[in-house]
């Protein structure tokens, strides 16, 4: 499967840029600094997309099969002979011509040195091939739906979510947390992605600029601010296992688009489908 | 009733006054006089016989708009080389010409072009011997879109949409350009290398003789 190679130079663009838009957008007085701001205020979080893109091709819808299959079809008539076919002709005419010799019984039979037939080379290529085992598009980790798995659905993107303590309850959320005082949004990403999911984890940032937005209140018994409003960041995993550290985080799995649903609130959902990109 | 213009000439980059005297109209731009000499040009513009040359400014002014950003608002990459390379020619220039249309697409400026080929010839010997077993000639092609003037936050858009759609069997590099990889873009000129070469053989020979 194809991976892209991204010098590291080119994600450390001008940081005036997610600076800029932000403030002009959000038209904030001052930014809060931790998870303590005085009420009226929103809390600026920062959320990290952690996207393991796919490992092998989709397979083929039925409509795409037969598609395709035309198409070869197509192409086998209107294409000329490949030089494997061609020996094989030319095999059938010495062969036919031996034989003719054969039967004539002439004393001047031409001896040629044994010659490699196609269908022999053919055999042997086929030999060689089998001895080759391609690795298994369902691995064990989808045999025991194992969530927690990066090995699982190789064939399909998978984010991951974390059981994030967020108020009172927990909620099944990309890992967030809020902006600290002196750091940019993408910064605040990297320390959180570091902090809730291991130091082990490696992961390609997309960019300064945020790729999504979600905004929640607080209940307004708990007086912390009038809500938060959360950016999301987009990164592709490498490498590394999710260890996520007790306190923030207590729980993590690897999910496709479409069990997210199973898991996340629908204003989330909302939020999030509007960057999430599958075929 | 004199006119003050000041204006640039294309000969003196100092600004220049010149009075209109009286009597003398300037009709739109053009003055009518053959034989005396031409106001608002200088003494070198002056000299020339050619009539074709542009009195407007001159006589206008030049016009420089007050709102011209020489940066952009948001900040863009450099030029940038989406480079892909692959073993299966059918497939990697159909990913191309994709990954070309997504581009424009996206309001980049592109330009594409293909890499010449790397050929690489493969033998396989029979075990503990020097005998040829299999022979494979591969060649990995080359295909390159530049995209200039990126808007820093449309990249990852882009890399995103070229990830999800990429086919097996091709690898992509986003890097800018480095002057290795467009000197292998053209075919070394024989004749100038000879030449070169003859020249520097004569230059040595001269040399020599001039240290004797």
């Amino acid at each position: 499967m194809a991976t892209i190679r991204v010098c590291s130079a080119l994600t450390a663009v001008a940081k005036r840029s997610s600076h800029g838009v932000l403030r002009n957008y959000l038209q904030l007085r001052q930014s809060s600094s931790g998870a303590l701001c005085t009420p009226g205020q929103w809390q600026l979080v920062s959320a990290v997309c952690l996207q393991r893109q796919p490992i092998i091709t989709a397979e083929k819808t039925e409509l795409e099969q037969q598609y395709a299959d035309m198409m070869a079809q197509m192409e086998l008539e209107t294409s000329l002979l490949s030089d494997q076919e061609l020996r094989a002709i030319e095999d059938k005419a010495i062969e036919a011509k031996r034989k003719q010799q054969e039967e004539n019984e002439t004393g001047e039979g031409e001896v040629e040195g044994a010659r490699v037939t196609a269908l022999d080379l053919e055999d042997a290529w086929e030999a060689e091939a089998k001895q080759f085992t391609p690795a298994a598009r369902i691995t064990e980790a989808d045999e025991k739906n194992d969530q927690r798995s990066v090995e699982r659905r190789l064939d399909k993107p998978l984010v991951l979510l974390v059981k994030q303590t967020l108020g009172d309850k927990s909620h099944w959320v990309f890992p967030q947390g809020p902006r600290q005082e002196g750091e940019s949004m993408r910064q605040a990403a990297e320390r959180v992605l570091q902090n809730l999911c291991g130091q082990q984890v490696g992961a390609q940032f997309l960019g300064n600029a945020p790729c999504g937005f979600h905004q929640y209140r607080f209940p307004p018994k708990a007086s912390i601010g009038t809500g938060a409003k959360v950016f999301f960041y987009k990164a592709w995993y490498k490498e590394g296992d999710v260890i996520p550290d007790k306190e923030n985080s207590t729980d993590y799995m690897w999910v496709t688009f479409d069990e997210l649903s199973d898991h996340c609130s629908r204003p989330y959902l909302k939020s999030i489908g509007n960057f999430l990109v599958d075929l | 009733m004199s006119l003050l213009l000041n204006f640039v000439c294309c000969h003196l980059e100092q600004e220049v006054e010149y009075r209109l005297k009286v009597g003398r109209r300037v009709v739109s731009g053009w003055v009518h006089t053959a034989q005396a000499a031409r106001p608002n040009t200088c003494e070198i513009c002056c000299k020339t016989n050619v009539r074709a040359l542009s009195r407007s400014a001159p006589v206008a002014g030049i016009f420089e708009p007050d709102d011209l950003k020489l940066e952009p608002d948001i900040p863009e990459y450099p030029p940038l080389k989406l480079q892909m390379r692959g073993y299966d020619f059918v497939i990697l220039e159909s990913y191309a010409k994709y990954v070309h249309g997504l581009a424009d697409s996206l309001g980049l400026d592109t330009d594409a072009w293909a890499v010449p080929a790397r050929s690489k010839d493969i033998h396989t010997f029979k075990p503990n011997s020097t005998v040829v077993d299999n022979k494979y000639s591969l060649k990995m092609f080359e295909r390159v879109v530049q995209i200039e003037s990126v808007p820093s936050p449309r990249l990852p858009i882009l890399l995103e949409m070229m990830r999800t759609h990429a086919p097996e069997g091709v690898t992509i590099n986003v890097k800018e350009s480095e002057p290795e990889e467009e000197e292998f873009r053209y075919i070394p000129d024989k004749e100038m290398r000879d030449l070169r070469q003859q020249m520097k053989v004569i230059e040595d020979a001269r040399e020599e003789r001039r240290k004797k």
